[in-house]
């Protein structure tokens, strides 16, 4: 052994001998001249090994003479702290700094040991050279990496960020599935799928985007000829049985060869390139029906525990909005079979109804031929009741015909007034209890569907004598400006509670008593006459207090040609 | 003497209370679910009125109506539309029928209508 090898080792056994006490020595130096008291107890004892590791490298490599070789070995720590230090969220400067002083201990160790002495001018030269090209390969690769994983950091939480937005603005998972995948490239991986169980139990593609838009056709291809093994322990197949996710931080070649069954299937998935792949499972009532998978190709990307994480996460939020745009579908579907029976229904019940009606109007015609006075007035009422009841047939049709955009106007030219006073005297040859004052003139012609304004102010002025019970008086009041015709209905009985208000204008709402009990109806009339005054380009509205009763206002544009859309 | 109505619609329970009430009225009815007959009746058995419901199963009773008009034979024999959709009111002149009533309709109303079109 030559004497520079004799003191190369002694050297080389000193510092691995001591890794620890330098290592102190390096904290010591790092506290005297920065403040550390901020790092987490937690991380003292890891970047201890790490210093401990880069300490063991440098003795392992002193005397090397192809630095640009063992440098690779220090590109590659720093490289993994980096990686450390983003996700235990340390400042760069905490990162790098530790290294410096690490650097500094070594040789003040070095020295007090007096070990330099023994050795030449070039050799020192090259022991100086080479720790200080480790230390700063080191730091350099630790800065760079620490940059390019920050920036990886906030594409993640950017992406989550922009993906929930979308999750949550489109009811229709496809379309939203399809800009999930379209937005995690190229920012999160070169390619992004997204599989879903069919009713079938089939795995399908619904989304699938590329870094390289051509490569999209070609994604595409790839999954037609390579069908997924559902029972392949690994992968797609085993996120879907399993629940839990993948990640495959470096894909090596061992991998590929594994995967792959035939030769052919090898050529194809080695042509991809893979680097790193994760694979997340999405759920639907918390069973897995489905996986994205993100995939970076060709690039320095390998996914980490925090890209992972951020996937799963992506991976919830759209278990979240497929559920919701499930729920919403199947609530929509029962809607529109609701609204179908209804017409179907109420269109099927005019018939037996017109039959009977024919036959009580023969029977209550003979009655009346041969004297029967009791029969004549039983008859009668038989007739208005089967009349309430076409009321409410029509209704129903009214309803469905609002909800599928097909209620009819006629548009003609008529007489306001006389359309308003008709309708009330129509009522009061019916009305028993109750008396209609009439108040005030328009002195217009209105454009619009006379038949349907009579039937918001039939409605309006029979829910006047339906909530008003105990007294006698409804009030109409018809006013007019240079715009508009107004029609006011007042009665003076349950009135409505103020959290009532906005609601009575919905589909079905009915309102209750101050003994929690409902008047009969079903809770069209108020929905339907919105409907029809707003199809008139008008306005109705409602002033009530409970106990006093309520006023219904509504109002027509006096020129129908500008506003009327019917 | 005796007006002669005849009554087309596919429901059996409206062609009774048809023939019940029309009888009752002092018409002379015929009821029936399908109108092609009427295409086939020589002028003297023609009815002086058709009741003609507006959807009638298999055949729509607007092409009827359209068909009965355009012929030189029926031409003149006054077609009341009946139905149960509102909207069929707006459209009975478009097929050439002479009037239009929407079940469920008042005795008097169809009498008086009746009456109007066999000029009684």
């Amino acid at each position: 052994m030559s004497s520079k090898q004799k003191e190369f080792r002694k050297i080389r056994q000193f510092v691995l001998m001591n890794a620890d006490s330098i290592q102190k020595e390096a904290n010591r130096l790092h506290r005297k001249y920065l403040d550390v008291g901020s790092m987490q107890s937690e991380f003292i004892g890891k970047y201890h090994n790490n210093h401990i590791k880069i300490l063991q490298e440098i003795a392992k490599h002193l005397e090397a003479s192809d630095t640009k070789k063992s440098s690779e070995i220090f590109k590659k720590l720093g490289t993994i702290f980096a990686k450390q230090s983003v996700q235990d969220e340390l400042t760069l400067e905490e990162a790098v700094d530790g290294n410096i002083f690490l650097k500094q201990a070594l040789w003040k160790k070095i020295k007090e040991e007096r070990l330099l002495k023994k050795i030449s001018i070039e050799d020192f030269f090259v022991l100086s050279q080479n720790v200080g090209t480790y230390i700063d390969v080191l730091t350099s690769e630790l800065a760079f990496t620490y940059h390019q994983e920050l920036q990886y950091v906030e594409n993640n939480l950017r992406y989550l960020s922009e993906a929930s937005k979308i999750l949550s603005s489109s009811l229709d998972y496809q379309t939203t599935l399809n800009a999930i995948a379209t937005l995690a490239v190229p920012e999160i991986s070169d390619w992004c799928s997204v599989d879903i169980l069919d009713e079938n139990s089939k795995l399908r593609q619904v989304a699938v985007a590329h870094k390289d838009a051509k490569k999209i056709k070609w994604a595409k291809e790839l999954r037609k000829q390579q069908t997924i093994d559902m029972n392949a322990p690994t992968g797609i197949a085993n996120v879907l049985r399993t629940g839990k996710s993948e990640i495959y931080p470096h894909i090596t070649d061992s991998m590929l060869v594994a995967a792959s069954k035939t030769k052919k299937e090898l050529r194809l998935i080695r042509s991809i390139g893979l680097t790193s792949v994760m694979i997340v499972p999405i759920f639907s009532e918390k069973k897995p029906i489905g996986t994205i998978s993100f995939v970076t190709t060709e690039t320095s990307r390998h996914y980490n525990h925090g890209d992972l994480l951020m996937a799963e996460e992506l991976g919830t939020r759209a278990s979240v909005a497929i559920e919701n745009s499930k729920l919403y579908k199947g609530s929509q579907d029962a809607i529109t079979l609701r609204d179908d029976f209804i017409s179907i229904a109420s269109h099927e019940l005019k018939t037996p109804v017109t039959s009977v009606k024919m036959f009580t109007q023969v029977l209550k015609k003979h009655s009346e031929q041969i004297g029967d006075a009791k029969a004549v007035n039983h008859l009668s009422r038989m007739d208005k009741q089967l009349n309430k009841l076409t009321e409410l047939i029509y209704d129903l049709l009214n309803i469905s015909r609002i909800q599928a955009g097909k209620m009819e106007f006629n548009k003609n030219l008529f007489d306001f007034d006389h359309a308003v006073t008709e309708i009330i005297d129509i009522l009061s040859q019916t009305v028993t209890r109750h008396t209609f004052k009439v108040y005030g003139r328009t002195n217009k012609k209105v454009r619009g569907d006379q038949e349907r304004i009579g039937q918001v102010v039939n409605n309006l002025i029979s829910n006047a004598i339906k909530y008003s019970p105990k007294s006698k008086k409804i009030i109409v009041k018809l006013t007019t400006d240079r715009d508009n015709v107004y029609v006011a209905v007042r009665d003076f009985g349950i009135g409505i509670g103020k959290v009532y208000l906005d609601k009575i204008f919905e589909r079905f709402y009915r309102v209750y008593d101050a003994n929690n009990k409902t008047y009969p109806g079903l809770g069209i009339g108020l929905y339907i006459s919105s409907e029809i005054i707003k199809r008139h380009g008008g306005k109705l509205w409602v002033d009530s207090k409970v106990g006093k009763g309520s006023t219904f206002h509504f109002s027509i544009p006096i020129n129908g040609k500008k506003s009327l859309k019917l | 003497m005796t007006k002669n109505i005849h009554v087309i619609d596919d429901d059996e329970s409206i062609q009774d209370a048809f023939n019940v009430l029309l009888t009752t009225a002092g018409y002379k009815v015929r009821t029936s679910s399908d109108a092609n007959y009427l295409q086939k009746l020589p002028k003297k058995k023609l009815p002086d009125l058709i009741l003609l419901d507006v959807l009638l199963s298999g055949s729509d009773g607007r092409e009827i109506c359209k068909k009965l008009k355009s012929r030189k034979v029926t031409h003149h024999v006054p077609i009341i539309m009946v139905s149960a959709n509102m909207s069929a009111g707006n459209s009975f002149k478009e097929y050439g029928a002479d009037d239009y009533i929407e079940k469920p309709f008042e005795m008097d109303e169809l009498l008086d209508k009746i009456k109007k079109y066999t000029k009684e």
